[in-house]
């Protein structure tokens, strides 16, 4: 049975959002443990403004300690999987019980990572389980406008980091193309005057990309 | 089951990886919980279930015609069987379902009936739930990961497979659909059973739904799906009969859906179960249970009751006062495992109480005799210890009256206590069936 109401179309979509948040954001832990290994110099205030979340941290040491585990910070990797477990829990109808596993892995993957002392190996099964329910649902979610609306949000979830951690306008380009291709997919309502923005910077081969604007106008293309 | 002990870390990892949870509610607070299992299973030969498969059928069989006969024709209390005050004065006895005739005449399509196995033999029925009954997803999620963990332990005994369940559900549904989709209406993320709402709607093809996505047209219900809307022929609610529809019962509830009972009443749709089930599933009217098999099938029942007193009949009433501390008492307004009170373990000064209450209120108790029901072994580190446990035994009925060849089987966490309901601490066994 396939279904589906706005309220599920919803839940789908911020699915796909808190998925990509999840994976996105081992990658930036890795990339903080990266420049403290090479000793750049961090200032970790701009760099937590940049990923969008509180300045509270006390080093970098203290941000790649906490932001993946604390449930008390709100932003934290683990909030952001617990809420895509959340609207995962809400939609086994429509994922299955298999792929919907692959949710509840990741958030026993990230608690396990938490207790261990190299947390950076650990932390590649949460990368492992994302890619797994990637793969499950591609494989097993039998509409395509529902497996498209997953997609949509992953895709609004990635470029927003893209965007904010200085990937080229060459590469943003790909994925707002990439996001307009599931978007037709997809079935979501979506906002007319964004979309003409997005279509009318991926055919520009102009080089100043305002990112700010970018990242305003992909987060309100969709109307969920 | 020396597999089944083996590989009880990886079973219990599978379950955790399966979300196989239940949630509850303390000091006003949300908690999921895993549901404790135990590897070991409760084992019914073939012979036994037979004799109880004939007795469960015959039971919900009588149930369910007198679930037809007290919201239609009363014969059963017009002939004496049942007084009147159990029915009338019951919370489950709803006066909205009066003459609603639901399809092919099924009030309790999916009926729960709690047992336990005296240490003598015998099986005793120590309750009936026919309202929303749960408990079927965790023995059905638990045999499918036992069988992956543990192939040889499957192919050594033959026990029935019970991994129909869905199928069985489904069967339940269709015979009822009046036309259109099977819709499992759960109140939502934060019940206690949810798991088992979403778990069941993937299994038997539904469509699980929350209230603000059916609504009630023309009196038909349909379900606001992106494609249009479409109509609901039979919808399994996990929800109870006061929160169902606020223009016929709890005019407060905000997870009911407008005007159901009119669509129902009209018969464009199916409710799984009935609205007002309540009535037959009483403590009270479980007493009357074996004389309903006699009165509607003229049949000897099958199945015992647990030996049972109504302090509302003088002479039960004098046996129950003067017998207090052998007798278990139970509030027939409770469930759950509330309200039950051991008089053995009262005070002299609430034992005098409770007598005063029974003088008081007759209606609102009944005592039984404590059954010593048998001790099931389980598993506790490396050794085994023994606890009692109780079957939920699922039965369904459509076209035909079926017994899920499983169970729930709830054991108690605490040596020496009869409770074992989840909300209470205690956890679950698959429940196996022999072919054999």
């Amino acid at each position: 049975m396939g279904a589906i109401t706005l309220n599920k179309n919803n839940r789908l979509f911020w699915l796909g959002r808190y998925a990509e948040r999840v994976y996105q954001s081992v990658g930036i832990v890795a990339k903080m443990q990266d420049m403290m290994l090479d000793e750049e110099d961090i200032d970790i205030d701009a760099f937590c403004s940049k990923i969008g979340i509180a300045a509270i941290f006390d080093s970098p040491e203290d941000f790649c300690k906490r932001y993946p585990f604390d449930r008390s910070l709100q932003g934290s990797i683990i909030c952001a999987a617990d809420d895509m477990l959340g609207n995962g829990m809400v939609l086994r109808e429509l994922l299955g019980s298999l792929t919907l596993s692959y949710l509840q892995m990741t958030v026993s993957a990230l608690e396990l990572a938490s207790k261990s002392k190299s947390c950076a190996v650990e932390l590649q099964w949460v990368l492992d389980d994302i890619m797994a329910f990637r793969g499950s649902y591609a494989e097993f979610v039998e509409k395509t406008s529902t497996r498209n609306t997953i997609r949509c949000g992953a895709s609004v979830e990635r470029l927003g980091t893209m965007i904010r951690f200085d990937a080229t306008e060459l590469e943003i380009r790909k994925e707002c193309k990439k996001l307009l291709h599931r978007l037709e997919r997809s079935g979501l309502d979506h906002d007319a005057e964004q979309l003409a923005y997005i279509t009318e910077f991926i055919s520009s081969e102009e080089e100043n990309l305002n990112r700010f604007e970018l990242i305003s106008k992909v987060e309100s293309l969709f109307q969920v | 089951m020396k597999g089944l002990v083996a590989n009880v870390g990886t079973i219990n990892k599978q379950l955790a990886r399966y979300g196989v949870k239940f949630g509850i509610y303390k000091n006003n607070e949300f908690h999921e919980r895993l549901f404790p299992f135990d590897p070991l299973p409760r084992v019914i030969t073939a012979a036994e279930w037979s004799v109880l498969e004939k007795g469960l059928i015959q039971r919900v069989d009588a149930l369910n015609a007198f679930l037809g006969d007290i919201y239609g024709e009363k014969n059963i209390i017009k002939d004496g069987i049942v007084p009147e005050d159990f029915v009338y004065l019951s919370s489950g006895y709803l006066p909205q379902c009066e003459g609603i005739k639901p399809p092919l005449g099924v009030f309790s399509h999916i009926s729960g009936i709690d047992l336990v196995k005296g240490k003598n033999g015998t099986w005793y029925i120590l309750e009936d739930n026919l309202r929303v009954p749960s408990g079927a997803s965790y023995p059905l999620i638990a045999r499918d990961l036992c069988r992956k963990c543990s192939v040889d332990t499957f192919k050594n005994n033959k026990v029935k497979d019970n991994r129909d369940y869905g199928d069985l559900l489904k069967g339940a549904m269709d015979a009822v659909n009046t036309g259109g989709i099977n819709v499992i209406f759960t109140p939502g993320r934060y019940n206690a059973a949810y798991f088992e709402h979403s778990y069941l709607a993937e299994k038997s093809g539904s469509v699980l739904a929350e209230s603000q996505e059916l609504f009630v047209e023309d009196n038909c219900l349909y379900y606001r799906s992106l494609e249009g809307n479409l109509k609901v022929g039979s919808v399994y609610r996990r929800i109870s009969d006061e929160y169902l529809d606020p223009l016929c019962f709890l005019q407060e509830s905000l997870i009911g859906i407008p005007n159901l009972m009119s669509a129902y009443r009209a018969g464009n749709v199916a409710i799984l179960n009935a609205p007002g089930n309540g009535v037959a599933d009483d403590k009270g009217i479980y007493y009357f249970v074996p004389k309903m098999i006699e009165y509607y099938l003229q049949e000897k029942p099958i199945l015992s009751n647990a030996p049972t007193y109504l302090p509302f009949y003088e002479a039960d009433q004098k046996y129950v006062l003067e017998n207090m501390d052998k007798l278990v008492i139970k509030d027939v307004a409770e469930a759950g495992g509330y309200g039950v009170l051991f008089g053995n373990e009262l005070s002299p000064e609430k034992l005098e109480e409770l007598k005063a209450t029974i003088l008081a209120e007759p209606r609102r108790f009944i005592a039984q005799e404590v059954i010593d029901f048998e001790d099931l072994p389980l598993l506790e580190g490396d050794t085994t210890i023994e606890r009692k446990a109780d079957l939920r035994a699922f039965v369904l009925s459509g076209t035909e009256t079926k017994v899920w060849p499983s169970g729930l089987t709830r054991f108690s966490r605490n040596p020496d206590s009869f409770i074992v309901n989840s909300s209470q601490g205690g956890g679950f066994k698959d429940t196996w069936v022999l072919s054999r």
